[in-house]
């Protein structure tokens, strides 16, 4: 439960999803979220995160922004804004301890008045996104808004966990990742995308959430679940975080989350590419994109994820994929677009318990 | 059988159980594996009877323990589990007057009664990987100066090494009565489940207030509490 190590994870999630962009598509980049990108360089630039213990964000927030301009001008317009998001996410985060006062750091009754103000600020700002109407936007930009959105809420609620449990400085961190995840949300809120004509009917992904709990808790046995523990946690972390979305109706988050966890889950079997099934892949990859570019519906949520296939299998800067990088895309492919699909069907019934039943309560951090 | 999980730092039943870290996993209103037992609560982290979780043997271990409480619960028999894990909820533990305890301090000196008598006493059970403790240990000490001997504070280690023990206390106030708690005593004040976990008792020795955990408003609470005993 120490910060550092919890930090050292998230900067190798991060890592995970590495320095990427490529393949020029000639597509005009967004010019709202181009500057935002530029924005938060420019901010970074001017005011570089000088506390010691977070020295290695600056060229970590500098490396997702590089990486959401690149996805930018190759077309790779979702993976950008993923790209947006991880970057303010840990500059937030970051920031908030340079801004704050000594008293707030190390002080309960201080930290205690700022945790207040940032609730008051956080709840209106949760408040307004339950309004937003996205009726004209991708389903892609209203799952990532909605995605940073849904968590903005526990981050600032463990925020103060942690400042009790530990000491203040340690809360802070996660009180400002909350306020970067609600801005990045509200930000995605005005940007102006059109949408494909036909639009599918968002539900409930709980039935499908239900069984991928189920097929995790089945593979969750030793050795696998000693092995790829980090994956594991991962995993049912994001479907954790499908599901809060879900219960607050955060539909189209629910369903990105939902086909991230299915990700995660293809991951735990993901077998190494050889030469000749790297170059199949990349023949699925183009058939992948042909198919989605004739499409006449809102298939935004699915182009998300092929296009973090695509870069991950071709990097911006020409150098070689790591083996991960092959198994996700092949996954991206072989599970996650399935999943995608079958889940544009009418949801089948949620299991009931019957009979005599038992609450199983675990407390957990939100998001690792 | 319904899994629910609850975010670290909004859970009403860590905070009702004076939980303060994660992992924690309840069945139905029974705590049944606290942070430090998968090894995860404090500085040090590989201790406790789930640890190291990255083990088959503590996975199965865990899960054979839980099958057996889910078991026991939907058979109707919470008194097991809760006897087995010592940890209902605070309410229906919480002892309604001071223990009569046999203390020895840590320079192996017996405590005395006339050293509580007539004062409002203040005991915190505590540990050396609890960071919050030492905040409220340094406070209680401040407390102590500015009281004198109209109060009497007792700080009763748990699950600590006596070494880091001694090295806490000698680096704190010496005013406190400093000991290292046994199990006989845990239990008669209701076992302990969280640290900190202060208990307030009137000049009397009947308990005015128990606080679990280290809550931002806590020393702003005793104090209000200790204000109005002290009248």
């Amino acid at each position: 439960m120490r910060t550092a190590s919890r930090l050292c994870k998230f900067f190798l999630a991060l890592t995970i999803f590495g320095a990427l962009p490529a393949l020029i598509s000639g597509q005009v980049p967004n010019p709202q979220i181009k500057a935002e990108i530029e924005r938060l360089q420019h901010s970074l630039k001017e005011k570089p995160v000088s506390d010691a213990d977070f020295a290695s964000v600056n060229s970590m927030v500098d490396d997702a922004l590089k990486g959401a301009i690149e996805a930018l001008n190759s077309g790779k317009l979702y993976l950008g804004l993923e790209k947006l998001l991880q970057a303010e996410d840990l500059l937030q985060g970051a920031r908030i301890l340079e801004e704050k006062s000594e008293a707030v750091k190390s002080g309960f009754p201080a930290f205690e008045s700022e945790w207040e103000k940032a609730s008051k600020n956080l709840a209106a700002l949760d408040q307004e996104a339950r309004q937003r109407n996205w009726t004209r936007a991708p389903v892609a930009l209203q799952a990532l808004s909605e995605s940073a959105q849904g968590k903005s809420i526990p981050l600032l609620e463990g925020s103060r966990g942690f400042a009790t449990s530990t000491k203040p400085r340690d809360g802070l961190f996660y009180m400002g990742q909350a306020q970067g995840n609600a801005a990045f949300a509200k930000f995605t809120s005005t940007v102006s995308l059109t949408r494909s004509p036909a639009s599918f009917p968002l539900r409930s992904y709980l039935p499908e959430l239900q069984k991928l709990q189920e097929k995790t808790n089945a593979a969750f046995k030793p050795p696998r679940s000693i092995e790829l523990h980090s994956r594991f946690i991962a995993l049912n972390s994001t479907l954790k975080l499908a599901e809060e979305l879900d219960i607050q109706k955060f539909y189209a988050g629910a369903f990105y989350q939902y086909l991230e966890a299915s990700r995660h889950f293809g991951m735990l079997d993901a077998s190494p590419l050889d030469a000749t099934q790297q170059s199949a892949l990349k023949t699925d990859i183009a058939a992948a994109r042909k198919k989605l570019a004739a499409s006449r519906q809102d298939d935004s949520l699915a182009q998300l994820f092929l296009e973090r296939a695509e870069s991950q299998i071709a990097h911006a800067d020409g150098s070689a994929s790591a083996a991960d990088e092959w198994r996700s895309a092949r996954v991206i492919l072989d599970q996650v677009l399935p999943a995608y699909f079958a889940a544009l069907k009418p949801a089948s019934q949620i299991l009931q318990a019957s009979g005599k039943t038992v609450d199983i309560t675990l407390v957990r951090w939100p998001y690792t | 059988m319904t899994f629910v999980t609850e975010n670290f730092g909004a859970s009403r039943l860590a905070e009702k159980f004076g939980v303060k870290g994660y992992p924690a996993v309840f069945v139905d209103d029974v705590l049944v594996a606290a942070p430090r037992e998968f090894g995860y609560f404090g500085e040090v982290e590989g201790t406790g009877r789930y640890a190291p979780w990255r083990s088959a043997a503590s996975q199965e271990k865990f899960k054979a323990d839980l099958i057996r409480m889910i078991d026991l619960i939907l058979a109707g028999k919470k008194d097991i589990v809760t006897r087995e894990h010592a940890t209902t909820t605070a309410a229906s533990q919480e002892i309604a007057a001071l223990p009569q305890v046999k203390l020895t301090d840590l320079s192996g000196k017996p405590l005395k009664p006339e050293e509580l008598s007539g004062r409002v006493v203040l005991v915190e059970f505590w540990a050396t990987w609890c960071p919050p403790c030492r905040a409220t240990l340094e406070w209680l000490g401040e407390l102590k100066r500015k009281h004198g001997d109209n109060i009497a504070i007792l700080a009763l280690a748990v699950e600590s090494p006596e070494d880091q023990i001694r090295s806490t206390a000698n680096s704190l106030s010496p005013s406190l009565h400093w000991a290292i708690t046994d199990a006989p005593t845990a239990h008669s004040f209701g076992d302990i489940t969280a640290v900190p976990t202060l208990f307030l008792f009137d000049r009397s020795g009947k308990t005015s207030r128990i606080f679990y955990g280290a809550p931002p408003d806590l020393h702003d609470q005793v104090e209000k509490s200790l204000d109005t005993l002290l009248k």
